[in-house]
């Protein structure tokens, strides 16, 4: 697993609880190209932070979704 | 449902009221004892004063000359009325007599007559035994330890000794406060303490009630979301914003109907 997909997953896991893998795994395989979750790079962040904004706002509050993607964010920064 | 008797907020309000109830019920013992002493004592130095001054204003010397049946006589009259007068300057004193020792006990002399409208005793009438405080007033200024009994009712006493000019002891003067006037004082701090005792404990009482009411609402969420779960609906909103244990529980909690929801999406079914 790369050192970004670490980080995203522990902050995902946050909001998410362990189901968090699921789907971010999702995410990037519908929506980065097939990218598979641990091969993720910094340049990815962007793309999935506005995946993730609006997949986790399905489960969780939607301030809630836009705090975590904007974490996701920060982290290509 | 939790039955109110194993509720923790009835554990919780009973445990509180009784350990405060237990503080509070001792500090009230103590403290009622203690101000009803001191009320006590700041009495009897108040009458003590009154004695102490009426008897060095009178004229021993005068006072030594009356004998039974003087009682319209100028001598025992101006003696009343200096009595009288010294009575009415606190109106909480009942009556100002003089009395002096015969062979075998006492006998009243003076009596001011202020505040019972007429003269209760005359000179020479016996004194009903005596209290040891008002024999050993020859000596030194006295007062009673509790409550006497006269002729005009029962009092709060205290006595100092009457001088003639030779500096002898010939009688003491006695100073009689009412003994409701006293017990109206030591109730009135009994009173008071137990009213602020009783403010504190419905205060505590409410506080805790309310705080454990408080604390069971939000527990109750997380039961009946946890219990809707359980029975296959995971549409439920945990709105609990708190920054202590139970707040963590809930964010807990919420991140596990979050994991939940996820995996039981028919989106993220493998």
């Amino acid at each position: 697993m790369s050192i970004i997909s670490d980080k995203i997953l522990e902050i995902s896991m946050e909001y998410l609880g362990p189901a968090a893998i699921t789907l971010l795994e999702r995410q990037t395989k519908f929506h980065l190209n097939g990218l598979v979750f641990t091969d993720l790079q910094s340049s990815h962040c962007e793309e999935l932070a506005k995946w993730v904004a609006l997949a986790s706002a399905m489960f969780i509050e939607q301030d809630m979704a836009l705090e975590l993607a904007e974490k996701i964010r920060g982290l290509a920064r | 449902m939790t039955s109110i008797t194993n509720s923790i907020m009835t554990k919780l309000t009973v445990g509180f009221l009784i350990l405060v109830l237990l503080i509070t019920g001792l500090t009230f013992l103590f403290t009622v004892g203690a101000s009803t002493e001191k009320i006590q004592e700041s009495t009897q130095q108040e009458l003590l004063a009154i004695a102490s001054i009426t008897a060095s204003d009178l004229n021993g010397d005068e006072i030594a000359k009356l004998r039974p049946g003087m009682e319209k006589e100028i001598l025992y009259l101006v003696n009343v009325e200096q009595l009288a007068t010294m009575a009415q300057a606190d109106n909480e004193i009942v009556k100002i007599f003089t009395a002096k020792k015969t062979g075998t006990g006492m006998e009243y002399v003076i009596d001011s007559g202020y505040n019972i409208g007429e003269r209760d005793v005359k000179i020479g009438t016996e004194i009903q035994n005596p209290s040891r405080a008002m024999v050993m007033a020859y000596d030194s200024s006295q007062v009673e330890d509790s409550f006497v009994t006269r002729p005009w009712g029962t009092v709060f006493s205290a006595y100092a000794p009457i001088k003639n000019a030779t500096g002898e002891v010939i009688g003491i003067v006695g100073v009689d406060m009412d003994a409701a006037v006293v017990q109206d004082r030591m109730d009135f701090v009994g009173q008071t303490i137990y009213l602020v005792f009783i403010i504190g404990i419905t205060c505590t009482a409410i506080i805790i009630a309310v705080f454990s009411r408080i604390m069971i609402r939000d527990i109750h969420i997380l039961i009946n979301s946890a219990d809707r779960i359980s029975h296959g609906d995971t549409n439920v909103v945990i709105s609990i914003d708190r920054k202590d244990e139970i707040g963590e529980l809930a964010v807990s909690f919420k991140r596990m109907i979050t994991s939940l929801k996820i995996l039981m999406h028919k989106d993220y079914q493998p």
